[in-house]
């Protein structure tokens, strides 16, 4: 069977294994049709790559241009990547977390009005979802959810900031 | 300043080592944009584009590996983003019927004629689908290995050999029926 057009691309640009390679050449060998179909292919490879090789004005052209001061030019109000802002934003998020647990904690050490003495008396001996209810609603809730507030603000900034110039090539 | 020390420092927030690399790869990016675009002022600003694009990921750049096919592929990319803008390229919805009136006619010329008119050939060229004009510009004019382009474009080098001897039935289309076109000008 003759190997197909594909195959030969890949034999002549070195791309198949050595045993690919062989089963080739022990079928050009025999098979004037797929020799000649190969060396029809490496004409053309040759025409093409002649084709679209740069001629001199294309060169000159080439290298007369320079980009730098433009290209500088806009990565001066440029920010380089969402990285950076996106660490900051977790920063933020871990630094907010941890405030609002310790602000949640030091309310459990001030004294509790009204009902304070039934408080204390679930959290040592009530289940664990009381005790989640009284922390969410001294102030818990919100202390869980101001850090995620900041790390969305930080990480829609940088999307503005970066990925909005981004999306006009997209 | 070495290649790999401006960039190490570019990501040390130094701007300034962008411009050397930008300087020592400015000519490769312009060249290879001409070809994708056929157009100087199309090349010029795809260029820049790309140089943009490269700051901003430069984060994504790994360093063990070299510079400049990385930047290459970002311009390669710019070049179809800003064709396709231009409205200059086809949707990839349109793509399939290319691709089925690829095949040229039993008496169309062969493509080592046909591609003797240099113009001609760089015009098909960029009348090809995105997929097909990379390989092309890739293997010919970059001169890239098919495991190289494997590699750019993460398809497998079966698939690349494919778009490739796609792209040459369709330049040879193309080039066949221009040259009918001229043949018959009044």
């Amino acid at each position: 069977m003759h190997p197909e057009t594909e195959r030969l691309h890949l034999y002549l640009s070195g791309a198949l294994d050595p045993a690919e390679r062989r089963d080739v050449e022990a079928h050009l060998a025999g098979c004037g049709e797929c020799a000649q179909a190969l060396a029809e292919l490496a004409a053309e490879d040759a025409a093409l790559a002649g084709a679209l090789g740069l001629d001199p004005a294309e060169a000159a052209w080439v290298e007369s241009v320079d980009l730098v001061e433009p290209v500088m030019a806009q990565i001066a109000c440029s920010p380089r990547s969402t990285p950076v802002l996106v660490l900051v934003a977790a920063l933020l998020s871990l630094a907010g977390y941890l405030g609002g647990s310790l602000w949640t904690h030091l309310l459990d050490l001030l004294p509790e009005p009204g009902i304070g003495s039934f408080i204390a008396l679930v959290r040592t001996a009530g289940p664990a979802a009381l005790r989640l209810v009284l922390w969410l609603g001294e102030g818990g809730l919100l202390a869980a959810l101001w850090p995620l507030f900041v790390a969305g603000a930080a990480i829609g900034l940088g999307y503005v900031l970066t990925k909005g110039e981004e999306k006009r090539y997209a | 300043m070495e290649e790999r020390e401006a960039v190490r420092r570019c990501r040390g927030g130094d701007r300034e080592a962008f411009g050397h690399l930008v300087r020592e790869h400015q000519a490769a990016v312009l060249a290879l944009c001409l070809r994708m675009t056929g157009s100087r002022e199309d090349a010029a600003d795809a260029a820049q584009q790309a140089f943009l694009q490269a700051y901003r990921r430069l984060e994504t750049y790994d360093p063990a590996q070299p510079f400049r096919p990385w930047l290459m592929k970002i311009a390669a990319n710019e070049c179809i983003a800003l064709l396709r803008r231009r409205g200059r390229q086809p949707e990839s919805g349109d793509e399939s019927a290319l691709e089925r009136a690829a095949a040229p006619g039993p008496d169309a010329p062969a493509l080592v004629e046909l591609a003797e008119d240099r113009e001609a050939v760089r015009r098909a060229v960029t009348a090809l689908p995105p997929p097909y004009r990379t390989a092309v510009i890739q293997y010919y004019f970059e001169g890239l290995s098919y495991q190289q382009m494997a590699e750019r474009s993460g398809l497998p080098t079966g698939t690349i050999a494919t778009h490739l001897h796609r792209a040459k039935q369709m330049l040879r289309r193309i080039l066949s029926e221009r040259e009918v076109t001229v043949h018959h000008a009044p």
